[in-house]
């Protein structure tokens, strides 16, 4: 088993440029928010403590992840809907939080060929002119929690109430969000920032071999659900996390949470049993912070949560 | 008054070549190292592709020639922290153990020549994290107790640093397809029972004798080249899990190793960028030194009137074309300090 060392690379820079904001418009995600609500609360308990106001609204839609994936020859539609989601943050003068790794990369780049290509901020110009809103200027930030946690990982130490000692946490952190080499706080290769905020916790990170491993759900698990091509990924994934002793997971997207929590009743069904609670890790942090744990969904969970949180309620 | 002292900053290979030919005209040189000995990055390498010389043999001459001239002065553990034109002449500020003073030159020779890419930069494999994961400058630092240890399998990997924009570093650092054969070479002749692996995208090996000595390590040394980037480095069981593709064969492939070896491309100075602001010369996208066009220079090393440049601090380049350069320099210092002694008279 390789020990979790600190020669980090994540970014100081980067981090210190984060905000402490005390109001962003919350972006919802239709997988986060359908597949384990928990999350979703989760995220409002956590900026609830940190001061951060999150506002929502109802018009909002998808994030255009599925839209651009499904029809990416052309991808008007998602320019259009992306310029208008932008356009709600963007009247309320707020700028922009997700939770979903997918939002977050999808929102981004959307938002920078809106912003650096007149051709296709026409088209969103034009949507937006025919429902009668205004022109997405392409200023709205946009901010994952993930980051915005650890920018503030010395207050959310201050307020842990439920220290998770002597749990193996094991990090899957997601293509979407490290893949932004240009503002992502640490390196795509080799991230540490989730393990530093285990430790702040109280929890002992522990390395895996497969942990920078795809969670399977952009090569098969999402639409089509191709066993034979996701089932071996993802078992050599999580028997290779059982084997270094990770007693819970935690991801950052609702999309790999999905795929690495719900495929372990497939994975047990042929032969190799394995059960690692899958979290956000919006709800772990909930949780340390010590969020009444019906308020975090773990029902929704295919993997059993509870019985490795257990010992940490009183 | 005339002054005909030449400063030569930088007391690598190219920096000793300079002031060697400078001095044996007769004239007064500087030379200027911000190390406590000369011989620059060369001191330090085990041995020279392809002809296996030894890098401290090269470095040992220059320095006895050096050393027997008293024309030269040499000035170690100090740096030249500012260059500004003073009429027709540069005057150069010196910090040596935190004292600091000046001297006017005739002319100058920037030799400052490069840093080393950090191997770290690469998360995915695991440099200055996991033990056996180690750069090519490494390699030469620790030639010796690397080939004494036993090895069952090693793998170099090519263009660390190098023709990769997604890291900011587009260009080719030009030696390491050389130093890699070399090193991948000197390994499995100490040990030939050692499996090694070489990663590659492009095999480079443009210098004279390079093709052959490439060859002769793939074909009579059996050391397995394989085109396709590594794409990560876990360590597994004690050693160390390579994943890679093999991009000739279009099948991704495992393997586990004792030892990789990381060729870290050459990398401009920062100190190189400060003295050319300083004097007004140009630097490439890359931070290195910016020639003039060939067809509006009188020497191919100059930069602008009385300065002139060497090696690596002009873009990567191998010992012999540092040397090269060096003597470039030099020819266009003399050619200069004689023009502006004929006009002064």
């Amino acid at each position: 088993m390789e020990e979790y060392q600190k020669l980090s690379l994540i970014d100081p820079q980067r981090v210190a440029n984060l905000p402490t904001p005390d109001k962003l418009f919350l972006f919802l995600s239709c997988t986060g928010s359908i597949e384990y609500p928990g999350t979703e609360r989760a995220v409002r308990i956590v900026g609830e403590k940190l001061g951060i106001e999150f506002i929502e609204s109802v018009d909002q839609t998808c994030c255009t992840g599925y839209m651009l994936t499904c029809n990416a020859v052309n991808p008007q539609l998602a320019l259009a809907s992306t310029s208008r989601n932008l356009s709600i943050p963007q009247e309320m003068g707020l700028d922009v939080g997700v939770f979903c790794n997918g939002c977050y990369g999808y929102l981004r780049e959307l938002a920078h060929l809106l912003h650096s290509n007149p051709a296709f901020k026409e088209v969103g110009d034009k949507a937006n002119q025919a429902l009668g809103r205004e022109k997405f200027h392409g200023h709205t930030k946009i901010y994952h929690v993930q980051e915005l946690w650890f920018r503030q990982l010395e207050k959310l130490t201050s307020l842990v109430k439920r220290p998770l000692t002597g749990l193996k946490i094991a990090a899957h952190y997601g293509c979407h969000y490290l893949a932004n080499k240009d503002v992502a706080i640490d390196d795509a290769q080799y991230p540490t920032f989730h393990e530093e905020i285990y430790k702040a916790l109280g929890a002992t990170p522990v390395v895996y071999k497969e942990r920078r491993a795809c969670c399977g759900y952009s090569v098969g698990r999402g639409f089509t659900h191709r066993e034979e091509t996701v089932l071996p990924h993802i078992t050599n994934k999580m028997l290779s996390a059982a084997t270094a002793g990770v007693q819970l997971m935690t991801t950052t997207c609702p999309g790999c949470n999905t795929a690495l929590d719900r495929e372990q009743k497939t994975i047990t069904a042929r032969g190799n049993a394995v059960s690692i609670p899958v979290i956000d890790l919006s709800q772990l942090i909930a949780f340390a912070l010590g969020a009444p744990v019906e308020q975090l969904g773990f029902k929704a969970n295919t993997t059993p949560v509870l019985p490795v949180l257990e010992r940490f309620i009183k | 008054m005339l002054n005909e002292g030449v400063l030569v900053i930088g007391g690598g290979v190219a920096g000793m070549q300079a002031a060697i030919d400078i001095a044996a005209s007769g004239r007064e040189v500087v030379l200027v190292d911000k190390e406590r000995s000369l011989g620059g990055h060369v001191k330090e390498y085990g041995s020279l592709f392809p002809e296996l010389t030894e890098g401290t043999l090269v470095v040992k001459q220059k320095a006895q020639i050096i050393k027997d001239n008293p024309k030269i002065s040499v000035m170690l553990g100090s740096e030249v922290d500012r260059l500004t034109y003073a009429d027709s002449n540069i005057k150069a500020n010196f910090v040596s153990n935190g004292t600091i003073n000046d001297q006017i030159f005739s002319a100058v020779v920037i030799a400052t020549g490069f840093d080393n890419f950090e191997g770290k930069k690469y998360g995915e494999y695991g440099y200055d994290r996991y033990p056996g994961v180690i750069t090519g400058i490494d390699f030469e630092h620790q030639e010796e107790a690397i080939l004494k240890k036993p090895i069952k399998t090693a793998v170099f990997i090519k263009c660390v640093g190098s023709r990769d924009r997604s890291k900011g570093m587009p260009y080719c650092s030009k030696i390491c397809c050389m130093y890699t054969a070399k090193q991948a070479a000197e390994l499995k002749k100490a040990q030939p029972n050692a499996q090694v692996y070489v990663f590659y995208m492009d095999i480079r090996s443009n210098f004279k004798n390079g093709e052959e000595f490439v060859r002769s390590a793939m074909e009579n040394q059996h050391i397995k080249y394989i085109r396709g980037r590594v794409g990560k480095v876990i360590p597994t069981n004690g050693r160390l899990l390579i994943r890679a593709e093999d991009t000739l064969m279009g099948v991704p492939l495992e393997l586990e190793a004792d030892l990789v070896v990381l060729a870290t491309a050459m990398v401009p100075r920062e100190s190189t960028k400060s003295l050319a602001t300083q004097l007004g010369i140009k630097l490439d996208s890359n931070g290195f030194i910016s020639p003039i066009p060939m067809t509006e220079s009188e020497n191919p090393m100059i930069l602008t009137k009385g300065v002139f440049y060497a090696g690596a601090c002009g873009f990567p380049c191998d010992v012999k074309d540092a040397i090269n350069q060096g003597s470039a320099a030099a020819a266009g210092v003399l050619g200069y300090l004689q023009f502006n002694r004929r006009a002064a008279n």
